[in-house]
């Protein structure tokens, strides 16, 4: 057998207005190695999938790794330059066997589905008999077009998203079995006519998750994925639905999808996202008597693709004067150069945030010290490496401030305590992120307040103003199953 | 006869936004074997102090030289390590004579008279009896520390600074002759309640300094300086101020201080910046029907400390709805490199300056089209070829942006050429500088005119953001003596 492996990842936030380029990928992964140099989350999988392979006497070849942080509309260029290098490499290696890590919901100008436009390319390729298997972020746009050229399609099952080793094993055991002939794959799936968020480390979540786990491998029913949809990519498939694989049965595959997207739907008012503003929130971490209290700046998130450098928040804490309040992460490549110019234990006045958008918010000018530099800083994400860059502690007067050089979400405490704060004299810890932060952040916080911010990411799932996107979905209207008898 | 010689000099700009930390002082200049290297304006005093010193027979011994380029507020730790290594070497070798090169408008955190500091702490361990000497640059901020604790003070009589060796030798001289009980130098100061830029090049300057060289070596006088002041610097001594050196006569020293500090009062006219202001500058623009005209956006000059993305002119243009303007180099690395990602032709809304510190002014939000991008460009100053990295050409709709991702000052209008814009068809062109930018963009333009933008580096007197010293200074007030 013979194994190609390649990663091209990127969720797109069509109303972002920042264009993702050839330079975003660079600054964080273009390789045509992608199992020679060291993981990052999304080539997790290559790793772990050229180990099975290579211990069962396969050859693997390794085409393009490539992810770029998300941000606006990929250009036209790079994703056909990236997708050409796969596609050329299939065509030239012509293996038996395809195994991609994408994200699901990268959309190009000219491609709203460049998953699905890559696997149709490559099934072009290799004929009907080859295996096309992908993993995905359940923030995806599920089509018909990646149905259709996939095999197999996994998605991570939590979120945040620590199961990606997890599923890159569950991929590889379909796949193999599939290649091997054990097994003869088919994919359904159901629309929930749902658009919103769904973190995993509720009880109604959890239980969701633990009830596809444990319906897996059993009564020829192989994998169940939920893909919980991207609400800030603006494509005719955004939205929640469910994927069951099944071996050789459709109809099993059919009415597993129907049976779990319909238990989704009956939880909805248990998952409606109704996170406090500000104001209330900041009320809330005020009045808490333990501590550090986790505050999550969800407008702001990086890895939905906004700039990471709002002020909303910031704004609020300095207005009502709190102290021991650590806030992270600002994007910020040239305060960060002039800091390190600075030097550790510079006094300064710096502008911090409001730079990249009407997002942003307003800048705020404010005295500090540099309290710490620290170059090529990581995240833990899970069990895996997150890159961070270059990261600076600022302290305002009892406010401190993580700003860094390359854009991401807060991802773990590690980001604060490796450039030396305390975060176990810190009231309020405030992190830019939607809920990956909680893998990392939940085991030292008493309490964990989600904040419906406002910037780039609203919480708002109604309002969204999709122009591609029918409007036939809930939260934005009550029963979107009217027309039907469910 | 022991003499002991050293430099610290940087000059601060209390508003810029970029401190002055440890690796501007590597950059620019950082050794103890100043003499042994070719001299810049801050050790060229050293080096003729060494050689006078050893014509003489004295023992010289050489401390640290440390300057850095203008720049914000100098890190605390730099200046106190730099300031105790010198003061180590003055208790180690207990010099007769301490003979400094500084700039004498260095703020560090903490610090704001870097100058007096050092002087004081000298003297302490130096005792009562012993010389010191300090050469200064004009604009430096002349504070009673200083006064107090040196013997001998003296700033170069020339700006541009031609004269630093000349004044080197003169203060040697005063020194020795105070070192071996010749002279008895008193210091007497007055201030002048002035604040502006004097050019010694031309008149009446340029006669107020051969006035002052002509005071000197008579009637008791032996050196007289005027400190023009730095304004960009927030301190209490910010401002103009004549300086004597009398020979034991105190009173002496007072008068010709005041005297001279009288004399510059009467040329002030031909020393008043009369830039128009933002808005009448764009008056003469709109009413003009021979173009393009050179507008030069000075307070926000990245030569002077300033961050090269402030908006007050943007702002202006912005409301008036003009077009046909060009403008720029706003410096923002991140917003180039979004842009090369986007690509030629990508329509897209962007934030635009005000970035960096609050004399940026707010940040504009624009609906821009990519026209250009370029890597690489350079621009000429003189026969030297200055880099600015990346530029973006943006147009806002007949606004013309130049962006870049190195801090640079606008020398050339080649920027824009270089990038496609056809400046024959700007009615303005607004480059980002004081004064550098003249002879290339005076040769394309049917004017050019200087305007007192604010910013970091404003040249208008009247509204740098003074929070230590009073306002009472000309051209502030027409008349701070009534």
């Amino acid at each position: 057998m013979k194994l190609l492996l390649a990663s091209l990842f990127n969720e797109t936030n069509t109303f972002s207005a920042i264009t993702v380029g050839r330079k975003a990928f660079e600054d964080k992964l273009f390789t045509r190695t992608p199992t020679s140099v060291p993981p990052v989350p999304c080539t997790t999988p290559l790793h772990i999938w050229r180990e099975k392979a290579e211990a069962k006497g396969w050859t693997c070849v390794d085409s393009l790794g490539a992810w770029a942080q998300p941000a606006g509309m990929v250009s036209r260029a790079i994703y056909e330059e990236c997708r050409d290098i796969i596609l050329d490499d299939v065509a030239r290696e012509r293996p038996d066997i395809v195994m991609l890590s994408m994200h699901g919901a990268m959309v190009a100008d000219g491609y709203d589905d460049c998953e699905g436009d890559l696997m149709a390319r490559i099934r072009e390729i290799l004929g009907p008999d080859a295996i096309i298997s992908l993993e995905i972020d359940p923030h995806c746009h599920l089509t018909p077009e990646m149905m259709t050229a996939a095999n197999l399609i996994v998605c991570f099952k939590e979120y945040p998203h620590t199961d990606i080793a997890a599923r890159a094993h569950d991929l590889f055991a379909l796949t193999a079995d599939a290649a091997e002939a054990r097994t003869k794959p088919v994919m359904r799936d159901f629309d929930c006519r749902m658009v919103s968020m769904y973190p995993t480390q509720g009880p109604v979540m959890r239980a969701f998750v633990d009830g596809m786990l444990a319906a897996e491998n059993r009564d020829g029913l192989l994998s169940l994925s939920l893909a919980h949809g991207f609400p800030y990519g603006d494509t005719e498939r955004t939205g929640t639905r469910m994927l069951a694989i099944a071996d050789g049965d459709a109809g099993l595959a059919q009415e597993a999808a129907d049976r779990f997207g319909k238990r989704l739907w009956k939880c909805r008012e248990a998952l409606r996202i109704n996170w406090p503003d500000i104001p209330t929130a900041l009320d809330r971490a005020e009045a808490a008597t333990a501590y550090p209290v986790v505050l999550a700046d969800t407008g702001d998130n990086a890895g939905g693709g906004a700039p990471s450098d709002s002020t909303f928040v910031i704004k609020e804490v300095l207005a009502r004067g709190m102290k021991d309040v650590a806030l992270a992460v600002y994007w910020d490549p040239v305060l960060v150069d002039m800091c390190c110019d600075a030097g550790v234990g510079a006094r300064m006045r710096v502008r911090l945030g409001g730079k990249r958008s009407e997002g942003s918010g307003d800048a705020v000018d404010l005295d500090v010290t540099v309290r710490a530099i620290r170059h090529d800083m990581v995240q833990q994400f899970g069990d895996l490496p997150s890159p961070f860059g270059t990261g600076v502690w600022l302290e305002a007067d009892g406010v401190h401030i993580v700003i860094n050089n390359s854009r991401t979400q807060c991802l773990h405490p590690s980001l604060f305590t490796d450039l030396g704060i305390d975060l176990a004299a810190m009231q309020a810890i405030v992190v830019k992120s939607s809920n990956h932060f909680y893998a990392g952040f939940a085991p030292i916080a008493p309490e964990v307040i989600h904040i419906a911010s406002p910037g780039t990411l609203t919480a708002d799932f109604a309002t969204i103003p999709y122009t591609r996107r029918a409007p036939n979905y809930w939260p934005r209207i009550k029963n979107p199953f009217a027309d039907t008898a469910t | 006869m022991k003499l002991l010689i050293a430099c610290l000099a940087t000059e601060t700009n209390t508003f810029s936004p970029m401190p002055t930390g440890r690796n501007a002082f590597e950059a620019a200049c950082l050794t103890r074997e100043a003499t042994h290297m070719p001299g810049n304006l801050f050790t060229a005093p050293l080096h003729e102090w060494r050689r006078m010193g050893e014509e003489r027979g004295w023992e010289v011994i050489e401390s640290l030289s440390a300057a850095a380029q203008p720049a914000g507020t100098t890190v605390r730790g730099v200046y106190e390590a730099f300031r105790d290594e010198i003061l180590d070497d003055i208790k180690t070798h207990q010099p007769d004579v301490l003979l400094m090169s500084m700039h004498g408008a260095m703020v560090a955190d903490g610090y704001d008279d870097c100058e007096g500091d050092m002087m004081a702490r000298a003297r302490e361990i130096m005792g009562a009896g012993k010389v010191i000497g300090l050469e200064l640059d004009p604009h430096n901020h002349l504070t009673d520390t200083m006064l107090e604790n040196a013997t001998l003070i003296i700033n170069y009589k020339e700006y541009p600074h031609v004269d630093a060796p000349e004044r080197a030798r003169e203060l040697f001289a005063m020194a020795a002759d105070a070192a071996e009980g010749k002279t008895s130098p008193v210091m007497r100061a007055h201030d002048c309640r002035m604040l502006t830029i004097i050019e010694t090049m031309k008149d009446p300057a340029k006669g107020y300094v051969h006035t002052m060289k002509d005071a000197e070596g008579k009637d008791g006088v032996l050196s007289v300086s005027l400190t023009h002041g730095f304004p960009w610097a927030d301190v209490a001594d910010v401002g103009a101020k004549t300086l004597v050196i009398a020979d034991g006569d105190a009173g002496k020293a007072a008068d010709t201080a005041k005297d001279f500090a009288d004399r510059l009062w009467n040329i002030r006219e031909g020393l008043r910046m009369d830039y128009p202001d933002i808005g009448a500058a764009l008056d003469i623009v709109e009413a003009a029907d021979d173009w393009p005209i050179t507008l030069a956006d000075m307070g926000d000059n990245a030569g002077g400390g300033a961050p090269a993305d402030s908006t007050y002119f943007l702002q202006e243009i912005v409301k008036r709805g003009m077009t046909d303007v060009a403008h720029g180099i706003f410096w923002d690395p991140v917003l180039v490199a979004m842009c090369q990602d986007a690509g030629i032709g990508a329509r897209m809304r962007v934030r635009l300056g005000g970035k960096i510190c609050a004399e940026s002014g707010q940040a504009v939000d624009l609906d821009v089209t990519v026209r250009a991008v370029r890597e690489n460009m350079t621009q000429m100053l003189g026969e030297t070829e200055m880099p600015l990295g990346t530029g973006v050409w943006l147009d806002a709709d007949g606004v013309h942006l130049v962006v870049s991702s190195l801090r640079t000052q606008n020398f050339s209008p080649s920027v824009y050429t270089d990038l496609g814009i056809d400046i024959s068809q700007m009615r303005a062109l607004i480059p980002k500088s004081t004064n550098h930018f003249y002879q290339n963009f005076e040769r394309i333009s049917s004017r050019v005119i200087h305007v007192r933008s604010p910013g970091t580096v404003t040249p208008d007197m009247t509204i740098i953001p003074f929070t230590k010293r009073d306002g009472n200074y000309w051209p502030k007030v027409e008349n701070p003596f009534s």
